[in-house]
């Protein structure tokens, strides 16, 4: 009984993740994820117009473009949702990522589990100077995290405070 | 640090470009070699030999361009103030990676073929969890490899000697040293009681077969068949025909099942050393691992009723080998009796100190879900019946309510048996209706933790939980907000431990 008692206290009174305020990504990346989300589009179109001179059906061909339609306007519908979602929060011992609208997703990985971190930065990075923070665990793909639609100086900052406490941790 | 070698960020050697246009080159071929070989089968015009010589000058000169824009822009160093290995690469995609010392596990050297007539080396980092050569230099002197390998060595022992595990400082638990050997009849206890469910489905298998093979036959020479049937001795003794034949398949898949298992876990032995377990077993392998508790990740004990009955427990455990990458694989030991199970649980688990522990169920939200899935076959093979003559609507009706039946029972059963338990130190998953499985992990061996929240669950306050291990995740669904104070305790677990992982 003592011990119960002990720890409904304990418990209570260590800081909490959920109350954390996160910090949102660039406004940059919602633009980059539209571009992609539009190139995909032109590809999609541009193979359904390729599908009118071969001889299929006007039915099956309107079903195909519904089905188009409907499949992009929900991933732009979603890709506006999903960049609200995005969020990161350093704490003193851990840091913690979220994302996702219809599958929110928390991962919290403490410093002193974190094995490596890269930024990585594509083309289209490059050119709305964002970069992603990606943070490696012994834990396997879905322990990783990586942070889109960071600003460069940012995600070296970050990187920076990361490799520290990597460091000051141990001992 | 006598030398401040590395620290400003390098080059790889000059040949480097050849090796890397040369690989870009051979991938390039590897890719289209289907095309090359058409090509030259067809035997193409004039026209097209020159439009084809010219494509692949103008490839190979931007393959040139992009080797040589990938050489500048592959950088390496040390940074000694951090404490890293740095490299930063990429021509469209910059990668930037850093690696502190302190975690590097392995460091290499290699060549291929290609790279010992070029005279260069392959410098390899791998960190735990890091895929193969994921952090790697492909084109490095000799010289410069071997200085680089030297320091990060050096580094990496000085890192890892600071780390002194206080769990084995820290005070030397009961050294009762034991041995536990699989004895002949264990061995055949365990062919027998496990894998009954595989010798079931092939008789299954075979009497469906059997069952269709009779259908056919008879639907095309029913008259022929009725006189076979006339000539048979009676419906009894065709029956028992069945019957003979059925005993047969499943002596069968039990003896295939037992000379598995003799070859698998043949001379099984189990001892307990001073530091650790030493597993060795086989037949015509033989396989001999060595078990540290620290190195254990994740613990599960599966048995069955019948295995409980005879005192048959498996034990399968993940390890994190520092060696080479993490061994995913887990190791199977089958056939301990529960004194056994118990006596490996207090080896690896010293601090069994349970001050609480908080069992948490899934919502009966999960159940609901669940069963849907599992009731969707049954209603999509009603199609069935439209399509297919030989299925009439009651024998669907037959069918698909018999599998019903069973999915229900099954899943209630599953969901009843799923239960999460978090104690001081240790969390245990416990599931599984005839199999049952309890998987125990460390909280502080856990990586991270994934919250999943799913937009539907958010007014039920629930959540997924993901426990991220190096020796693989457990997941427990749909489980109330209550359980979110034991999961920032877990955090204070790891986050206020220096006890190394691994």
């Amino acid at each position: 009984m003592e011990n119960f008692t002990n720890k409904s206290i304990d418990i209570a009174s260590l800081p909490q993740f959920e109350e954390v305020d996160f910090q949102p990504i660039s406004k940059s990346y919602l633009i980059k994820s539209n571009l992609q989300n539009l190139a995909f589009l032109c590809v999609a179109m541009i193979g359904w117009a390729v599908l009118i001179y071969y001889d299929i059906n006007q039915i099956q061909l309107i079903i195909l473009l519904i089905g188009i339609v409907l499949y992009f306007g929900f991933k732009f519908w979603n890709i506006s949702r999903l960049q609200k979602n995005y969020g990161f929060a350093l704490r003193e011992k851990d840091i913690l990522y979220r994302r996702g609208y219809l599958v929110n997703k928390t991962t919290v990985v403490p410093f002193n589990r974190i094995q490596h971190a890269s930024i990585s930065r594509g083309v289209l990075d490059k050119i709305f100077k964002i970069s992603t923070l990606k943070i490696f665990t012994a834990g396997g793909s879905g322990s990783d995290i990586s942070i889109p639609g960071l600003a460069p100086d940012l995600a070296l900052r970050l990187k920076e405070a990361l490799a520290e406490k990597l460091t000051a941790n141990e001992i | 640090m006598k030398s401040n070698l590395f620290e400003v960020p390098q080059r790889q050697s000059e040949i480097g470009i050849l090796l890397i246009f040369l690989t870009r080159i051979f991938n390039l071929f590897k890719g289209f070699w289907a095309i090359i070989v058409y090509l030259l089968f067809t035997g193409p015009g004039e026209a097209t030999l020159v439009y084809i010589v010219l494509g692949l000058v103008v490839m190979s000169v931007l393959i040139l361009i992009y080797s040589f824009v990938y050489y500048r822009k592959f950088l390496f160093h040390i940074d000694y103030k951090n404490q890293e290995f740095v490299l930063q690469k990429g021509v469209f995609n910059t990668e930037d990676i850093a690696i502190p010392f302190d975690r590097i596990q392995q460091v290499y050297i290699k060549r291929s073929i290609l790279q010992r007539i070029l005279n260069v080396n392959s410098f390899v980092v791998e960190t735990a969890g890091s895929k193969k050569e994921e952090i790697g230099i492909k084109a490095i002197s000799n010289e410069k490899a071997n200085q680089l390998l030297a320091i990060l060595i050096e580094a990496k022992d000085r890192h890892s000697e600071e780390i002194i595990d206080p769990g084995i400082a820290g005070e030397p638990t009961e050294n009762r040293l034991w041995t536990h050997e699989l004895s002949f009849l264990t061995l055949l206890k365990i062919g027998i009681s496990t894998n009954y469910l595989r010798g079931l489905a092939l008789i299954a298998a075979f009497f469906t077969t059997i069952y269709n093979e009779v259908r056919t036959v008879s639907e095309e020479h029913s008259e022929t068949i009725q006189k076979y049937l006339d000539q048979l001795p009676g419906p009894m003794e065709s029956v028992s025909i069945f019957m003979f034949i059925a005993v047969i398949v499943l002596l069968l898949s039990v003896l295939i099942t037992v000379a598995e298992v003799f070859i698998k876990y043949f001379n099984l032995k189990l001892t307990q050393t001073k530091d650790s377990l030493e597993l060795e077993m086989g037949l015509k392998t033989n396989t001999k691992v060595s078990l540290q508790p620290r190195r254990v990740q994740l613990l599960q004990v599966i048995t069955n009723p019948v295995q409980k009955w005879l005192n048959l427990y498996e034990v399968r455990i993940s390890l994190a080998n520092s060696e080479n990458e993490l061994q995913k694989s887990k190791i199977k030991i089958p056939g301990l009796d529960q004194a056994t199970v118990e006596k490996v649980n207090s080896f690896l688990y010293t601090d069994q100190i349970s001050g609480f522990g908080e069992t948490f169920s899934p919502d009966k939200i999960l159940l609901v879900r669940r069963l849907i899935i599992a009731l969707i076959p049954a209603l999509v093979s009603y199609f069935a019946v439209f399509f297919v003559d030989a299925l009439s609507l009651t024998t669907w009706l037959l069918l698909a309510g018999l599998y019903a039946i069973i999915a229900v029972i099954w899943q209630i059963l599953m969901f009843r048996s799923l239960i999460l338990i978090i104690s001081e130190d240790l969390v245990y998953k416990k599931y599984g209706v005839w199999n049952k499985t309890e998987e125990r992990l460390e909280i502080y061996k856990i990586q991270s933790i994934s919250v999943f929240q799913p937009l539907w669950y958010e007014k039920k306050n629930l959540v997924n939980i993901i426990f991220h291990t190096a020796g693989g995740d457990i997941s427990f669904r749909t489980v109330s907000k209550n359980v979110l104070p034991y999961i920032n305790y877990m955090f204070y677990k790891i986050e206020s431990n220096s006890r190394s992982w691994m």
